[in-house]
């Protein structure tokens, strides 16, 4: 939510909000119980209550893929978190830019070109999605957690 | 000139007699290993002579092509044409399978696409090594009608605060490259990524 809280002090007029369908911390899924956990756990708390004390809008319910898909059509950008499982053949949860619709397919820029498989920027750039694809892709965890995190167009 | 043959075949290995067509430097590199990434070689001939391959890629789970290298041989008269029959067969294929665009990197002596219909991409941010020496085309299988933003990656070695990381991209003044800088620092807490993202060149990695 730092993070969240850093690009909405940026986006200015083009204020955040934040889907996050699961009430526990979320991404600490490979820290065992002891104090890294418990750290984190209490940042992300903390993190927490100052989106909700501030113009961020925090919603608790699962953003659907169709939903995602219009108001990306509208000209919002979204942060999805993803499991890479689908693209890279193992699960590491990471976030991608969503930015355009192209025919009803969700185009994303992935912040990672796999160089040792002969990947370029060419690869991780405007890459076309289909909703199918992407309502696997954009959930992590056992739950299957969803997060997103948009910047609304002004 | 000699019209082009039908495609030969396609396959997902550099046989021998590619191999020798391409010689040992272009094959260790259309030999590279693509991880999950599927490949395809596309091969034409010209009479009983190998004179053009092409070499696919694509993401799994995605809708879009890459023609990764192109060759041809540049003493078979009719060459040029055999690889734009190439080319055609592989768009099509593409469109068959519902991809809605192909792209195209090209390597600093490589040719551009001849293709019509491919446009050169942006430039993208000079930042992970794959944004050096490659430029990126694309064809749009129906016409886009979207303003491509430029392209960012994590920069290698990148542990840079937010704030500052932050400011950086602020100051390029486009939001794509606001957002996607700000995905750096989104992951810059799930433990040893030198571990979790083995596929990123260790020479040039993120994580270091």
């Amino acid at each position: 939510v730092a993070l969240r809280g850093s690009i909405n002090d940026a986006a200015g007029a083009a204020p955040v909000d934040v889907f996050l369908d699961t009430d526990g911390p979320a991404l600490l899924e490979t820290f065992p119980d002891g104090f890294d956990r418990k750290f984190r756990e209490v940042l992300q708390a903390d993190s927490l209550r100052q989106a909700l004390s501030s113009d961020i809008a925090v919603h608790r319910d699962r953003l659907s893929i169709d939903e995602l898909a219009t108001r990306i059509q509208a000209g919002d950008l979204a942060l999805l978190l993803i499991d890479t499982q689908l693209m890279y053949g193992y699960a590491v949860p990471y976030w991608v830019l969503a930015h355009s619709v192209e025919r009803g397919l969700v185009i994303i820029d992935d912040p990672t070109d796999s160089h040792t498989w002969g990947e370029t920027w060419v690869d991780a750039h405007e890459i076309p999605m289909s909703l199918e694809s992407l309502d696997r892709m954009v959930a992590w965890g056992d739950d299957g957690y969803r997060g997103v995190t948009f910047i609304r167009h002004p | 000139m000699t019209p082009p043959s039908p495609l030969a075949t396609s396959f997902d290995h550099v046989d021998d007699i590619l191999a020798a067509a391409l010689g040992p430097e272009l094959t260790a590199l259309w030999r590279m290993p693509s991880g999950p990434q599927l490949r395809t070689i596309w091969v034409g001939y010209s009479g009983a002579d190998l004179a053009a391959a092409v070499l696919t890629t694509r993401r799994p789970a995605t809708a879009a092509t890459k023609v990764a290298r192109t060759w041809r041989a540049t003493d078979i008269v009719g060459s040029d044409a055999v690889l734009d029959h190439l080319v055609d067969t592989v768009i099509n294929d593409a469109r068959d399978r519902g991809d809605i665009a192909v792209k195209w990197q090209s390597f600093d002596d490589d040719l551009p696409p001849q293709h019509r219909g491919f446009i050169t991409m942006r430039t993208p941010y000079r930042s992970a090594a794959g944004t050096y020496g490659v430029r990126g085309y694309v064809l749009w299988l129906n016409p886009a009608t979207h303003a491509e933003p430029p392209y960012y990656a994590q920069p290698a070695r990148s542990r840079a605060a937010p704030s500052r990381r932050f400011s950086r991209a602020k100051s390029a003044g486009h939001a794509g490259s606001v957002s996607t800088a700000l995905t750096g620092t989104a992951n810059s807490n799930f433990g040893d990524r030198r571990v979790i993202f083995p596929h990123v060149n260790p020479s040039a990695s993120l994580w270091r």
